[in-house]
């Protein structure tokens, strides 16, 4: 399901498929030749108390987010500053939570 | 090569990709002038600053300057002109929510201040990336919403160096009180300014200290206060910085980088860089940069 919200409501295309029932690592793309690695897991039951949560890892989070339609969205903050990077976070109808996260090197 | 957009907000931002240029009597906006290939001098008043890459220079509202570029190689530079409607909406807009988007305490004393200590900033870390992008966008010719929230962001990150590079770091000076201790900050920062500018000559405590307008002794003990270091301690991690950047994006031969950040023997440097970077330059250039 957050598959198909990936696909249908952001727009992104899938480049390969689940490869495992339980973890799945798929390859999604976006307009603008950027790609995403994300990995879903399993609800154990709709009574798990674990926030379940994605996390698409983009080279321009203010990009994503300035470009990213409101429609069907939650924003749950907008792109702020973290130690991994800059970030923003938006649920999806069925209360699913994607982290856009921009991991920067610091070390520099 | 020079582009020049103005936003629907009189936001302005400038490219320019060229080996020589000069302007005289400049007087913008608040603006920041940064430069990502070769260096540009500036001259604000007695006072001339060359901005390299990896750092950044701040010109308030108001404030006339000459700016030049003349290298051999081709000089990349990028400016931002922040208009007043947007920086008093900025200031008027700021918010607890604003504040955190980051992770800094920046209080909304520092948020109403218009001008800053015109001096050079590391461009580094979030504000680097954030003007990387701002580029990129802007050559691509992206929407001026986009290019406003970078610019949002960017003077965000500004402010948040600000308290960092400057309020933070005037407290830790021993002064008696604040009217001098601001002065002595100024006073370190044209050292610090003068190094940054002058890193690939032959430059001694005694020049450095002439700059600042402070003995050599006061000097020492001072800056060491606000930077961890010794002038000659900074002065060699610049010619260690600008090394890699070089070693990172430029052709130029092992010897040729050694003599242009303004070192003499190459087995110095090879050894200093190491020990800083914990790769060799050519480790660095074959397998990091």
């Amino acid at each position: 399901m957050a598959l198909d919200f990936l696909v249908e409501k952001l727009g992104f295309v899938v480049h390969t498929h689940p490869v495992s029932k339980n973890l799945s690592g798929v390859m999604i793309g976006d307009n603008y030749g950027n790609f995403y690695e994300i990995f879903t897991t399993a609800r154990q039951s709709v009574n798990d108390n674990n926030d379940p949560s994605l996390v698409i890892n983009t080279t321009d989070c203010l990009n994503d987010f300035h470009h990213i339609g409101p429609d069907g969205l939650s924003i749950l903050n907008k792109p702020h500053y973290i130690p991994e990077g800059l970030a923003f976070e938006i649920l999806d109808p069925w209360g699913n939570k994607y982290t856009f996260l921009e991991r920067r090197d610091y070390t520099d | 090569m020079k582009t020049f957009k103005v936003l629907y907000n009189q936001n302005k931002l400038h490219s320019e990709i060229t080996t020589e240029a000069s302007y005289t009597d400049q007087r913008n906006e608040l603006s920041l002038h940064a430069v990502f290939n070769g260096s540009e001098k500036y001259k604000i008043g007695k006072r001339t600053v060359t901005v390299f890459p990896g750092n950044f220079l701040i010109i308030n509202e108001g404030t006339a300057y000459d700016r030049t570029i003349y290298s051999d190689s081709i000089a990349s530079t990028f400016a931002i002109f922040f208009s007043k409607r947007f920086l008093q909406d900025f200031q008027y807009g700021f918010s607890s929510s604003d504040r955190k988007l980051i992770d800094e305490p920046i209080d909304s004393e520092l948020i109403q201040r218009s001008t800053f200590l015109e001096t050079i900033y590391p461009c580094k870390g979030d504000i680097k990336y954030n003007l990387s992008h701002l580029i990129d966008h802007f050559n691509e010719n992206s929407d001026d919403l986009l290019l406003d929230d970078y610019i949002y962001h960017s003077l965000l990150l500004f402010y948040r160096l600000y308290y960092r590079e400057v309020l933070h770091k005037s407290n830790r000076l021993d002064a008696l009180n604040a009217s001098t201790r601001d002065e002595l900050f100024k006073r370190l920062s044209l050292a610090k300014d003068f190094m940054l500018s002058n890193y690939n000559q032959d430059i001694s405590l005694e020049d450095i200290s002439a700059h600042a307008c402070l003995s050599p002794t006061h000097l020492f003990r001072t800056f060491k206060q606000i930077y961890n270091c010794s002038p000659h301690q900074y002065l060699i991690q610049t010619r260690l910085d600008n090394a890699r950047h070089m070693l990172k994006n430029t052709d130029y031969t092992l010897n040729e980088i050694v003599n242009l950040v303004g070192f003499t023997c190459p087995s110095t440097f090879i050894k200093l860089f190491k020990n800083k970077f914990h790769f060799t330059p050519g480790t660095y250039r074959n397998h990091v940069a």
